[in-house]
């Protein structure tokens, strides 16, 4: 409402209100337009986070239950986080290129840390009691991982995941912005050159819905499949 | 004892792994950490680099600030107003998964590439994060708490000071420690999407023959990064000793 | 096995624990028992005397520093192998429903599926617990779950069952109801018990004999042959020989938990 309010009083060129872009954002999607550029940009999302999940929960596994590992790890992982993910683009450039391959990477790049993390600690806070359960009954070894350590620690799985998710979307439209401009970072890119700012509102407000959306679905999938992780009030 | 050599023989290992493979893939693909050392370090110093890194910081700092100072007051308003909490809320969630790159394009129209659009663009990508750990934060605080405080006859403004504000102290330097990773981000998305400030020495270093001066200016970000978490660590634990983090992320 | 030998032998246990700072402490010293076949003993002691560290070793979780756990005679080293645990908090799998919880030990031994599904229909049931077999932990309550934890126990058929505190965490009126339904339980397919407590009166009830463990290091302060006859009824709680053996053991106990006071005060 406040947007709405302060919108009308500017220049729709400065600051559309909302709803110019909710008219223009169901405008683009049944003339297909924004429908096939989210399908296209669909393919590095899926690759690239298909990669951090295959890469970063065994990863988060072996540094959650290996504390020489993650002693040894750990500082170097925090580094690497610390360094914001764009400022490895010139370097991705040089290494993959402009198209798909370059965007798969910078999608795992913005979504592997948290997905790592989150699950290394999932899997050093299982409840050791329940892991002696386990080795009471006569559990040992890849066993005891897969009946014990995994399910206790799958929470957190869906957790890291859940974030990772919302972290290769973001990845996918940065990417279409700051590699050759194509799908959505094409509209987007020539929204701006057309000074249309309801455009570029449009895909970002898309964009934003989006996420929520991925993240409610995964939400549920999580309660369907973890039933019994209990989420404490966030 | 020997425990404690670990992260360094982890550090050491990496760096031996990129030297090897630097010196197998050489310096167009992959300069190992010698060359960057000998590439690198007169370029931070010859005033190319630093003077360039102050100005960004400067700017980055600027915007940040504002988050901070918008985004704890929200925080704590949007905990103890259920109104509030209703109206803000859904932006909220909004503007956490909203990617930043996404909003470039869109400030540039808006702000042009000047100080008001790097100012806002780091303000937008903090302000959600401070305000939801303070959020957080501020709803964890027992109501038991401020409770005893009434059983003790404080009034408002002294259980404000005595019992909400040393409860949040902790959430107030892990609000700043996210903004403050995210802010770094933005404001290399920004400066890198607009070719400005540090974010064009990458940018340009990009282009260069070698890849050493480009992977000296991630190791000075990451150097930045660990050090702003680090001073934040150290003032959480001497501000509210008490308060231990579970886990280290 | 030898005819009439113990089913159940601890042979000169020890066990220290190293700390990051000081001495390393001295949880069990050279400590020897043994359990006959189809005995129900107790081990009651002071509040960390290392009794649950002792069933925690006999079930193979922790090794000792010294000395043997034999099994009808025969050494056993590590979890597993005739032996079935009951644990203080439950630690039922919260995503695990309760029926297969109880053949999780059966799963690990290769039970195959319609098999084991059928052993733990029938705990489930034994424990009174039919109609619930596909609930979640956090759907039952605190009885109902360790009910749960004594089914899974049995499912495997231990040669010695051990529980340790297992009633602990649970109110008056349950742990009252749950004593009654395990002497149900134990009086019609009696097997070899250890049933570590804190209650004097629990282990009065439920065992042929309580072991009274000295506070740390633990050893074996007095030994008590309870004379009543089984079934056990409720009425015995009250007997006068019921009280007096609780005095026998209040008393041994009442001075560890003095002397353990004064040290605490002191330092």
């Amino acid at each position: 409402m406040v947007w709405e309010a302060i919108a009308r009083r500017l220049p729709h060129i400065v600051l559309p209100p909302p709803s110019i872009v909710l008219v223009r954002l169901a405008q683009d999607l049944l003339s297909g337009k924004l429908v096939v550029a989210l399908l296209g940009s669909l393919e590095a999302l899926v690759l690239g986070l298909a990669l951090t999940i295959v890469i970063g929960v065994p990863l988060g596994f072996a540094l959650g239950r290996n504390r020489t590992l993650a002693e040894m790890f750990d500082p170097v992982l925090n580094a690497l986080y610390a360094i914001p993910p764009v400022a490895f683009v010139p370097f991705l450039v040089i290494w993959f290129g402009l198209h798909l391959p370059a965007r798969i990477a910078l999608v795992f790049l913005m979504s592997v840390f948290e997905v790592t993390v989150a699950v290394s600690v999932g899997a050093r806070e299982v409840n050791p009691r329940l892991i002696d359960v386990g080795r009471s009954f006569g559990a040992r070894g890849f066993e005891l991982t897969r009946k014990v350590v995994f399910p206790a620690a799958l929470p957190f799985v869906f957790a890291g995941v859940r974030i990772g998710l919302v972290r290769a979307i973001n990845g996918t439209i940065t990417a279409e912005l700051f590699f050759a401009a194509i799908n959505l970072g094409a509209i987007m890119n020539e929204d701006a050159t057309r000074f249309d700012t309801a455009g570029l509102l449009t895909v970002i407000v898309l964009l934003a819905l989006l996420g929520l959306a991925a993240q409610a679905a995964f939400a549920r999938l999580e309660a369907r499949i973890v039933p019994w992780h209990l989420r404490p009030a966030a | 004892m020997k425990r404690s050599l670990l992260p360094l023989g982890g550090i050491a290992l990496v760096l031996l792994l990129w030297e090897v493979a630097g010196r197998r893939l050489g310096d167009a693909l992959l300069a190992p950490p010698s060359a960057v050392i000998v590439q690198f370090v007169p370029q931070l110093f010859d005033g190319s680099v630093l003077p360039v890194l102050a100005d960004s910081l400067r700017q980055m700092l600027i915007g940040f600030g504002l988050a901070y100072a918008f985004g704890v007051p929200a925080g704590v308003l949007m905990a103890r107003s259920r109104t509030f909490d209703a109206l803000a809320h859904p932006w909220l969630s909004m503007g956490i998964v909203t990617s930043i790159a996404a909003l470039v394009p869109l400030f540039i129209l808006m702000f042009g590439t000047g100080f008001s659009f790097r100012v806002s663009i780091v303000f937008f990508a903090a302000v959600w994060f401070v305000a939801l750990t303070v959020y957080q934060g501020a709803r964890g605080i027992d109501p038991r708490w401020l409770e005893v405080g009434r059983a003790f006859e404080a009034g408002p403004l002294q259980s404000f000071w005595k019992i909400m504000l040393p409860a949040l102290c902790p959430y107030l330097i892990i609000a700043a420690r996210i903004g403050v990773l995210h802010a770094i981000r933005a404001m290399v998305v920004a400066e890198t999407f607009v070719v400005v400030g540090y974010g064009a020495l990458i940018h340009n270093s990009g282009l260069s023959v070698s890849t050493a001066p480009l992977l000296g200016l991630l190791l000075v970000l990451m150097a930045l990064g660990a050090l702003a978490t680090w001073i934040l660590r150290r003032a959480s634990s001497w501000i509210a000793p008490w308060y231990q983090e579970r886990a280290s992320a | 096995m030898i005819a009439g030998g113990p089913k159940l032998e601890v042979r000169n246990l020890s066990k220290n624990f190293r700390r990051s700072k000081g001495e390393p402490i001295c949880a069990i010293d050279d400590l020897s028992l043994e359990v006959a076949d189809l005995e129900f003993l107790a081990i009651i002691g002071p509040s960390g005397c290392g009794k649950s560290t002792f069933l925690r070793i006999v079930d193979g979780l922790i090794p000792p520093d010294a000395g043997a756990i034999y099994v009808n005679g025969m050494a056993v080293t590590g979890p597993g192998q005739g032996r079935g645990m009951v644990f203080q908090s439950f630690d039922l799998f919260p995503w695990r429903s309760a029926i297969k919880n109880v053949e999780f030990g059966l799963e690990l031994r290769g039970v195959p599926a319609p098999e084991r599904r059928q052993a733990a229909r029938d705990y489930i049931a034994l424990v009174g617990l039919q109609g619930f077999e596909d609930s979640y932990p956090h759907e039952l309550s605190g009885g109902m779950q360790q009910r749960v934890g004594l089914a899974r126990a049995l499912a495997i058929k231990p040669e010695v069952l051990l529980m340790d505190e297992p009633f602990g965490s649970l109110d008056v009126q349950t742990r009252d109801l749950l004593q009654d339904q395990l002497l149900h339980i134990w009086e019609r397919d009696k097997k070899t018990a250890i049933f570590v407590t804190h209650s004097i009166e629990e282990a009065i009830y439920l065992a042929d004999r309580i072991l009274v463990f000295s506070a740390r290091p633990a050893r074996i302060e007095l030994s008590v042959t309870v004379p009543f006859s089984r079934p056990r009824n409720e009425e015995m709680k009250t007997s006068p020989e019921f009280l007096e053996i609780r005095r026998t053991i209040w008393n041994v106990l009442k001075k560890d938990a003095l002397a353990e006071e004064h040290l605490e005060s002191s330092s």
